[in-house]
């Protein structure tokens, strides 16, 4: 690679030509308003989430007092507190994280076998073979959850945190199937030849040159599984009726429909649903940028 | 919204889809923006932050997402409280209630919890564009719109496809915000093909017709998945072909 032509940023670039690309990487002041407008529209996203946060910790007097915007007066816990015993939080949590941990590996691994299969392999008829993936995570859930309901209670799954991984493993890795083998469809042959000619088997080849090469969209994959079924309200709804069993977000719409809940309660309710997918993205924010500097010393 | 819409049960499906349209768009074209000028010409981690931003309503569990959204647009609740305090008071409103300006309220919401996905998506398709191709086109004095042109949306089809239609069918879907803000009402004027469905099965309790309905919901997702497939086959065709 040329190194006027892109220098990597590391130390190693010589010193000479890089005052001369940051000239041209850093000019004009178009991409300041660029950056303010930008900033400005992710800080309008943010919003609600202040109000969230400004409204959690306010006793229900203080809120019937000074409205939604003013400042609490108090740092009033009670509203979380009730929530966490009410809902038994921690059960809750333990629910939530099994199954929406175990749907995102299993969801992944599923995908990348059978995109493997699909858009390198190139098997017969893999228009149709996607299109029938496609139509499981198209189907409206409402059209699929009585059959569910009634299968999981004939093989006695019905009420069991199993019913719900399985089901969301299939509806995820069909999404991810079809990203994955289109994706894949446009892999260049050439590298895929060349490891033949070296006499790559077909694992090595998914582990060696294809797993490497898709890693990053791999990540984002595992982060949407998690979250999607992490979030999932109606079948999870139906399939786990039982305290021990239901997941957070069921949790809340059902405390929700129990008693009148106030302001505060609502918000501490929705904001402490949120901590756990929330850390679940920071962590895995720290691979996506790793990702990125990788990239750009190549 | 105008008053012809209001009402007619399909048209709010059809709004919902144009909604579809207005964020894969919006999500492109942000995406590129943060990758190609925020990420390339100030820091990686600038554009890093950025998109947490925009993402993270997508964590927030939509039933959530709507119990906190419908407290914000209550009359008495947060918005109606910034209008005032910014004074703008005479623009306060009742914005779930009024049968016009119910739907873009939904749509607002809708697009605030979604655009997250198409950014992230488009971004992590990014990282696969070598960026010599970039520097290269900013050499030979190719401006933002050639390089987003030439160079982001060829390279990235693939995701674009499937964003497109992800976000399409995720549109003609669309129940769990509706459900947590306005029930389909007031006057009908949000009422999308499954709030529809899932009101005749559970509250009219007329199975065979809610049957009819999602029944019909489903041919129409799978005639529009078809297209898009084909669409993404031909194309993928072509590339072989050249």
């Amino acid at each position: 690679m040329a190194t006027t032509l892109a220098p990597a940023p590391d130390a190693t670039a010589a010193p000479a030509p890089r005052p001369k690309t940051r000239d041209r990487h850093h000019r004009g002041g178009s991409r300041w308003i660029v950056l303010v407008l930008v900033t400005l529209a992710a800080l309008v996203m943010l919003v609600p989430f202040v109000f969230m946060l400004l409204n959690a910790f306010k006793s229900p007097g203080d809120y019937s007092a000074g409205g939604p915007l003013s400042w609490p007066t108090e740092f009033y816990t009670k509203g979380l507190t009730t929530y966490w015993n009410e809902v038994n939080f921690p059960l809750k949590f333990w629910n939530s994280l099994l199954i929406a941990g175990s749907v995102a590996v299993l969801g992944v691994a599923v995908s990348v076998l059978n995109a493997y299969a699909l858009g390198i392999g190139r098997v017969r008829g893999r228009l149709w073979i996607v299109g029938l993936f496609l139509l499981a995570n198209m189907l409206p859930q409402e059209a699929l959850i009585y059959p569910l309901y009634y299968i999981s209670k004939q093989i006695g799954l019905y009420n069991t945190q199993l019913s719900v991984i399985i089901i969301f493993t299939v509806i995820q890795s069909a999404f991810g199937t079809y990203l994955l083998a289109s994706v894949l469809g446009t892999f260049p042959r050439s590298i895929l030849e060349a490891a033949q000619l070296d006499g790559a088997s077909k694992w090595t080849v998914l582990r060696r040159v294809v797993f490497p090469n898709l890693r990053p969209t791999l990540v984002v994959l595992l982060i949407f599984f998690f979250i999607w079924t992490w979030n999932e309200f109606l079948i999870p709804l139906v399939m786990l009726i039982d305290n021990s069993t239901q997941t957070i977000p069921v949790a809340l719409a059902s405390l929700q429909g129990d008693r009148l809940m106030d302001a505060p309660t609502t918000n501490a309710g929705a904001l402490i649903s949120l901590v756990p997918a929330i850390l679940f993205f920071i962590i895995f924010q720290r691979t996506f940028s790793r990702g990125i500097t990788a990239g750009a010393e190549k | 919204m105008t008053t012809r819409r209001r009402g007619t049960r399909g048209q709010a499906g059809v709004t919902m889809v144009e909604m579809a349209v207005v964020v894969a768009l919006l999500g492109l074209v942000l995406a590129a923006v943060l990758f190609d000028v925020i990420a390339r010409r100030f820091k990686p981690r600038t554009a890093a932050a950025l998109r947490a931003a925009f993402y993270l309503p997508q964590v927030l569990p939509v039933v959530v997402a709507g119990i906190v959204w419908g407290w914000i647009l209550r009359p008495d609740g947060a918005f109606n409280s910034l209008l005032d305090a910014i004074g703008l008071g005479a623009l306060r409103h009742d914005w779930l209630g009024d049968p016009d300006t119910a739907l873009p309220s939904v749509m607002a919401v809708m697009i605030w919890v979604q655009i997250g996905y198409p950014i992230v998506v488009f971004m992590a398709a990014l990282q696969r564009v070598d960026p010599e191709l970039y520097e290269a086109a900013e050499v030979d004095g190719a401006n933002w719109w050639h390089r987003f042109r030439s160079i982001t949306l060829a390279q990235i089809r693939p995701e674009t496809f499937v964003v497109a239609l992800t976000c399409t069918i995720a549109a003609l879907k669309v129940f769990g915000p509706v459900f947590a803000l306005t029930r389909g009402g007031p006057e009908n004027a949000t009422n999308v093909p499954s709030y529809f469905a899932y009101f005749t099965f559970f509250k009219k309790l007329q199975v065979g017709y809610g049957s009819a309905i999602s029944t019909v919901l489903t041919l129409i997702i799978i005639v529009v998945a078809a297209v898009f497939i084909w669409l993404q086959y031909r194309s993928e065709r072509q590339d072989r072909e050249v």
